[in-house]
C-alpha cells in the first residue's frame, strides 16, 4: 500500500477528483494548504497599499492505494493537474505500513 | 390513591415504567400530554412501592418530586429527581424507604436524582446550592407525610420573604448569562440544545421561577393577568413551550437516552416523524428547524424583555433619572432610548426607525417597553409607510452604524424590519441544512452587515474607494434574500431587490448596482477558487462582466463579509489569498479602460461572427484560440486564410507570404512557436537587406505564431526583383538551426561601407523592464539607435535568456527604434527575479548599443 500526496492548483481540484473517481479511487482527503516551491510568493502594490503574498494557496490531496495501481493513479493526477505552467504542483508517493478501518477494525487492503 | 386501587389498575403487574412509556409512544401521545401522563405513571409506580413498605400512615416521612418531575413535566429519559424528607425521629425508617422506592426505580433502568434530608438540612442546603434551591421551587409531594412537606414550603417561602428575593433574581440572571455563553457558540446554532440554549426550555423556566419568587406568580396565566404578558405574548409563549415539549419528547425517543441537543443526525428523523416533507423550494428538515428556531426565538425575546423588567425593578440605574429629549417622541431616559408618545409614533412611523438609528449611532440600548411598543405598532401599520423616504434614510443609518448585531437583532425581533421590508419575512428563522451555514438566513444577513462595518478598519483603502456606501450596505443586507425559494437564489434575489430599491429612494443607477451586487455576490469567490487565474482572457472576461472598479470594490467587500458571517471556518487566509489575486488582476484590467471599452467588445464579437460565417463548423474549435489583438488586426478574410494555412503547418516549416504595399512590403509569416523564432526572422531579413518598420506578433493559444512584418528594402531592389523564394528557403533553414546567421551577417556588413549618421544628436540606448503594467507579462522596452542588425541582436539576446516573446511592437521613427516586447520566461512566468532583471537589462543594453552578432 502507498500513500499518494498531491499538491495541485486549487482550480484543478474538480478535474483531478473526477479523473480519480474514473480510475476507481474511492476516497480521498482534501485540504487547503499554503506554501511555495520554485514558484515563490510575490508582492502586490495596489493604490499605495502593499499586499505580500508569501505563500501561494494550493490544494493537497491524500489517497491511500494498493501498490499495484500507484503508477496509474500518479499518471491520472499528472494528466488532470497539468497546465504546463510553473506551479502545477508535486506528487509524493510514500510507503504505508497498515490501514485500519475504525468502525470495523478491518486491516490492510480491505480497509482502504 | 391506595394500594387496592393500584392493584385494580394492575399496571405494574404487567408493565415496567419503560414499557409504559413505549405504550404511550405507540398510542401516538406526544408533547405535554405525554410528559404529564408519564409523570403520573411514575407517581403511581413510586406510590405503590412506598405503600407496600409503609401500608399505614407514615408520620415523619414524605417523598417529594423536584424539578421537572415536580412540575409534572417528565420527559422520557429525564432524571427523576426525588427528595426523601424525614423527621429526625424517623431516621430508622430511611433505609427501609430508600430500599423500597429507589432500588426498584434503579432496577427499572431509570435515572434517579435522590436526596435524603430533614427540613432543617434543606434550609441550610439552599443557601449553599442554588440549583437545589431552584429545584425546590417546583417541589410536589408524592406520598407520605404531607404535613412535613407543608412545613418545608412555609420555611422556604419565609426565607424569600426575609429578603433573599433580590439575591435570587441576581443569581438567576447570572446563571442565565453563563448558560447562554456555554450553550451559545456556533456549534449550538447549528445543533441547538432545546433545553439549555438561548430560547430553550430553561429560559422559560427561569422566567417562571423568578416570577414565582419575586411576584408570587404560579404560572404563565398569572403573568398574563398581572399584565407582564399581553394576550398575544402569552399565547405565543404557551405555543412555543408546547412545541418544544413535542420536539424534546421526540428527541429523547430518537436518541434512546437523555439528550437535549438536536444533533444533525436526529434533525431529519424528527422532521419526518413530525410530518415535515420536502417541497420544491425547501427541505422538510429545513421547515422543521425553522419551526424550532422560531419557537426558541419567541422564548428568547420574552426572556430578554422579562429580565430587563426585573433589572429595572431591582437595580437602581446609575444613569441620571432626568430625560433628554432627542426628537419628538424620542427620549433618552436612564441611559436607554424610549419612545414617549404612542399616538405620534403611529402617525409618523419613521420615528421608530429614527429611534433605532439613534441607538446604533450612540450605542445605546432601547428600553424593553419601547421594543414592545414597536412590536405592537408594527402589527397594523399602513403598508404605504414602506415608501417613506425618511424611514429609509434612518434605516440605512442603522446599517451604516451597526458594529454589533444588537440593534438590527432587535429590529428583527420587534417586527420593525419585516414591517418595513416585508420581503425579509420568509427569511426569518430560515435554515439552510448544511454544516457550514451556522446562522439562520435572517441572522446571517444581519451578521454580514456587522462584519462589513468591521471591515472598514481592515481594508481602509478599498472602503475609501466605494463611492456609494448606501448601495454596498443594502446589497450586503439583501444578498441572500432569494434564499428558500427553490434554488438560484442570487438571480431571484436580484429580482426582489429591484422592487425594494425604488421604495428606499434609490435612483436607477443605484438600483442597477444593487441588483448586480446581489446577483453576483458569489461571482468573485467562485471564480477565485475554481478558475485559472493565470489565464488572461478569463480575467478579461471577469473584468468585462463587472465593468466598473466601484462594483469590483463592493463585490470584494461583500464576499468577505458574507464569508465571515457564514461560519467560523468559512473564511481563511487561503481563500483570502486567492480572492486578493483575482481582485488585483481584475482591478488592473479595469483600469486599462480600452480593454473593457464596449466598442472593442462589440468589434471582437462582430469579427468572431464574420469569421464563423467564413469557416463554418471548424470555427467553434478555432475561435477560442485566437487572441483579441489578433482578431482586431486582420480582416475576416485574412483570418480565414490563416486558419486554412495553419493546417499545413508543421514544426519545421515556415509559411512566408509577401505582399507589395507600394510604400512598403508586408510579409505574413506563420510558424510553430519556439524560443528564438523572432531572432531568426530578424537575422534573415537583415541578411536580405530588409529593415523592419513595424511588426505585429501574435501567438495563438495552440502555439502557432502569426507575424506580420512591414519592411522596406535598404537597397534599391523592387518587389519583383526580390528573391522571395530564397528568402523563404533561408528562413526555413534558419528556423531549423541550419543557417549560421552570425557569420553571414558579420561578413555582409563588414563589406558594406559604414553608413553616416544623418542626425547629429546621439540617442542613448535605454532598456526598461516592467512588471507592473500587466499581470500576465513582463514588458521590456528597448530604445536605441537604428541599425540593420539591431532587432536581430536584441531578440537573440532574449532567446539566450530562454525568454519567449508573446507580443511585440516594433516602431521606427526617423532613426530611433522603440521596441516593446511582452515576454515570459521558459516556464511561462513573468521575470521578477531582481538579479536576473538587472543582468538582462545590461545584456540588452549591450546588444542594442553594439549590435553584437
Amino acid at each position: 500500500m502507498k500513500k499518494i500526496e498531491a499538491i495541485i492548483k486549487p482550480f484543478k481540484l474538480d478535474d483531478v477528483k473526477d479523473a480519480l473517481y474514473e480510475v476507481g479511487v474511492k476516497g480521498m482527503t482534501v485540504s487547503e494548504v499554503k506554501g511555495h516551491g520554485r514558484q515563490k510568493g510575490h508582492k502586490e502594490i495596489y493604490r499605495g497599499a502593499e499586499y505580500v503574498v508569501d505563500f501561494i494557496p494550493k490544494i493537497k490531496i491524500e489517497i491511500i492505494v494498493d501498490a499495484e495501481i500507484v503508477e496509474q493513479v500518479v499518471d491520472t493526477i499528472r494528466n488532470a493537474a497539468n497546465t504546463g505552467k510553473i506551479g502545477d504542483g508535486k506528487i509524493f508517493v510514500l510507503p504505508v505500513d497498515d490501514v485500519i478501518r475504525v468502525r470495523t477494525g478491518e486491516r490492510g487492503k480491505d480497509a482502504i | 390513591m391506595n394500594q387496592s386501587l393500584l392493584a385494580e389498575k394492575g399496571v405494574f403487574d404487567i408493565l415496567t415504567p419503560r414499557q409504559a412509556l413505549a405504550s404511550l409512544w405507540n398510542k401516538g401521545l406526544s408533547g405535554s400530554d405525554l410528559i404529564q401522563q408519564y409523570s403520573s405513571i411514575i407517581d403511581d409506580f413510586i406510590r405503590e412501592k412506598f405503600f407496600s413498605c409503609f401500608p399505614s400512615a407514615s408520620k415523619g416521612l414524605c417523598l417529594v418530586a423536584l424539578g421537572g418531575y415536580g412540575r409534572c413535566e417528565l420527559f422520557p429519559y429525564s432524571d427523576i429527581d426525588l427528595l426523601l424528607l424525614y423527621d429526625k425521629g424517623q431516621k430508622a425508617a430511611i433505609e427501609k424507604a430508600t430500599e423500597a422506592v429507589f432500588y426498584p426505580l434503579w432496577d427499572a433502568g431509570l435515572e434517579v436524582g435522590h436526596g435524603v434530608r430533614t427540613v432543617k438540612a434543606c434550609m441550610e442546603d439552599i443557601k449553599r446550592d442554588f440549583f437545589f434551591m431552584v429545584s425546590l421551587l417546583d417541589a410536589r409531594p408524592i406520598c407520605g407525610d404531607e404535613g412535613l412537606f407543608t412545613k418545608l414550603s412555609e420555611e422556604f417561602n419565609a426565607y424569600f420573604r426575609q429578603g433573599a428575593r433580590k439575591k435570587f433574581a441576581q443569581d438567576m440572571m447570572l446563571h442565565r448569562t453563563k448558560r447562554h455563553e456555554r450553550f451559545g457558540d456556533h456549534t449550538y446554532l447549528l445543533e441547538p440544545n432545546i433545553k439549555e440554549s438561548r430560547g430553550g426550555l430553561r429560559d422559560l423556566h427561569a422566567i417562571l421561577w423568578t416570577g414565582k419568587v419575586l411576584f408570587s406568580l404560579r404560572n404563565l396565566n398569572d403573568f398574563c393577568q398581572e399584565g407582564l404578558l399581553n394576550k398575544e405574548e402569552f399565547e405565543a409563549l404557551e405555543q412555543a413551550r408546547d412545541y418544544l415539549f413535542i420536539v424534546r419528547n421526540r428527541l429523547h425517543h430518537a436518541s434512546g437516552r437523555k439528550n437535549d441537543r438536536l444533533f444533525f443526525e436526529y434533525q431529519e428523523e424528527i422532521a419526518k416523524a413530525l410530518r415535515f416533507y420536502d417541497s420544491s423550494d425547501i427541505l422538510g428538515v429545513e421547515k422543521f428547524m425553522r419551526n424550532v428556531h422560531r419557537n426558541m426565538q419567541v422564548i428568547s425575546v420574552a426572556s430578554d424583555l422579562f429580565f430587563e423588567h426585573v433589572q429595572d425593578i431591582l437595580l437602581p440605574s446609575t444613569h441620571p433619572a432626568s430625560a433628554t429629549a432627542i426628537d419628538k417622541a424620542i427620549e433618552i431616559l436612564k441611559g436607554k432610548i424610549v419612545l414617549t408618545d404612542r399616538r405620534l409614533v403611529e402617525e409618523r412611523p419613521y420615528i421608530m426607525m429614527k429611534a433605532f438609528a439613534v441607538a446604533a449611532k450612540e450605542n445605546l440600548p432601547i428600553h424593553h417597553l419601547t421594543r414592545r411598543l414597536v412590536s405592537s405598532i408594527c402589527k397594523d401599520l399602513d403598508p404605504k409607510w414602506r415608501n417613506s423616504k425618511k424611514s429609509a434614510k434612518y434605516f440605512i443609518e442603522v446599517l451604516l452604524h451597526s458594529k454589533d448585531s444588537r440593534v438590527l437583532d432587535q429590529m428583527l425581533e420587534s417586527g420593525l424590519l419585516t414591517a418595513f421590508i416585508p420581503e425579509f419575512e420568509h427569511l426569518r428563522a430560515l435554515v439552510i441544512h448544511d454544516v457550514y451555514h451556522v446562522n439562520t438566513v435572517d441572522r446571517h444577513l444581519i451578521e454580514s452587515v456587522v462584519q462589513l462595518n468591521l471591515l472598514r478598519e481592515k481594508y481602509p483603502s478599498i472602503f475609501q474607494n466605494v463611492r456609494d456606501e448606501k448601495v454596498l450596505f443594502l446589497a450586503t443586507l439583501f444578498h441572500d434574500i432569494g434564499k428558500g425559494m427553490g434554488g438560484r437564489h442570487a438571480q431571484k434575489g436580484a429580482k426582489i431587490v429591484r422592487k425594494i430599491g425604488p421604495r428606499l429612494g434609490l435612483n436607477e443607477a443605484q438600483i442597477d448596482d444593487l441588483c448586480f451586487l446581489v446577483e453576483n455576490h458569489l461571482y468573485l469567490i467562485d471564480n477565485a477558487t475554481r478558475r485559472d487565474l493565470e489565464d488572461e482572457s478569463l480575467i478579461l472576461k471577469f473584468a468585462r462582466h463587472i465593468r466598473k472598479i466601484d462594483r469590483l470594490n463592493m463585490l470584494y467587500l461583500i464576499t468577505i463579509a458574507d464569508s465571515l458571517a457564514t461560519g467560523p471556518n468559512v473564511w481563511n487566509e487561503w481563500k483570502e489569498a486567492l480572492l486578493l489575486e483575482v481582485y488585483h488582476k481584475i482591478a488592473h484590467l479595469l483600469e486599462q479602460n480600452d480593454l473593457v471599452d464596449p466598442d472593442r467588445i462589440a468589434a471582437v464579437n462582430w469579427m468572431k461572427e464574420k469569421v464563423r460565417g467564413l469557416i463554418g463548423n471548424e470555427a467553434e474549435d478555432m475561435l477560442p484560440a485566437l487572441p483579441e489583438d489578433y482578431l482586431l488586426s486582420f480582416t475576416p478574410q485574412a483570418i480565414s486564410m490563416h486558419m486554412s494555412m495553419k493546417k499545413e503547418l508543421r514544426s519545421d516549416k515556415v509559411i512566408c507570404v509577401p505582399e507589395d504595399r507600394i510604400n512598403y512590403w508586408s510579409i505574413l509569416l506563420m510558424a510553430k512557436d519556439r524560443t528564438g523564432l523572432l531572432s531568426k526572422i530578424c537575422g534573415t531579413f537583415a541578411l536580405y537587406n530588409l529593415s523592419i518598420l513595424q511588426a505585429q506578433i501574435f501567438t495563438l493559444k495552440d502555439g502557432t505564431v502569426v507575424d506580420v512584418l512591414d519592411v522596406r528594402s535598404r537597397s534599391e531592389t523592387s518587389f519583383s526583383e526580390m528573391h522571395w523564394e530564397n528568402l523563404c528557403k533561408d528562413l526555413q533553414m534558419a528556423i531549423i538551426d541550419r543557417l549560421g546567421l552570425n557569420h553571414r551577417l558579420a561578413e555582409k556588413f563588414s563589406r558594406l561601407p559604414q553608413k553616416e549618421h544623418k542626425v547629429s544628436i546621439y540617442r542613448k540606448t535605454k532598456v526598461l523592464i516592467d512588471n507592473s503594467q500587466s499581470d500576465f507579462f513582463t514588458i521590456i522596452e528597448v530604445y536605441a539607435q537604428d541599425s540593420p542588425c539591431l532587432l536581430y541582436s536584441v531578440t537573440k539576446t532574449l532567446a539566450e535568456f530562454n525568454i519567449n516573446i508573446h507580443k511585440a511592437k516594433i516602431g521606427t521613427s526617423a532613426d530611433q527604434v522603440v521596441d516593446v516586447f511582452y515576454v515570459l520566461d521558459g516556464l511561462g512566468q513573468k521575470i521578477e527575479d531582481e538579479q536576473l532583471t538587472k543582468e538582462l537589462e545590461k545584456a540588452l543594453e549591450y546588444a542594442a548599443t553594439s549590435c553584437v552578432l
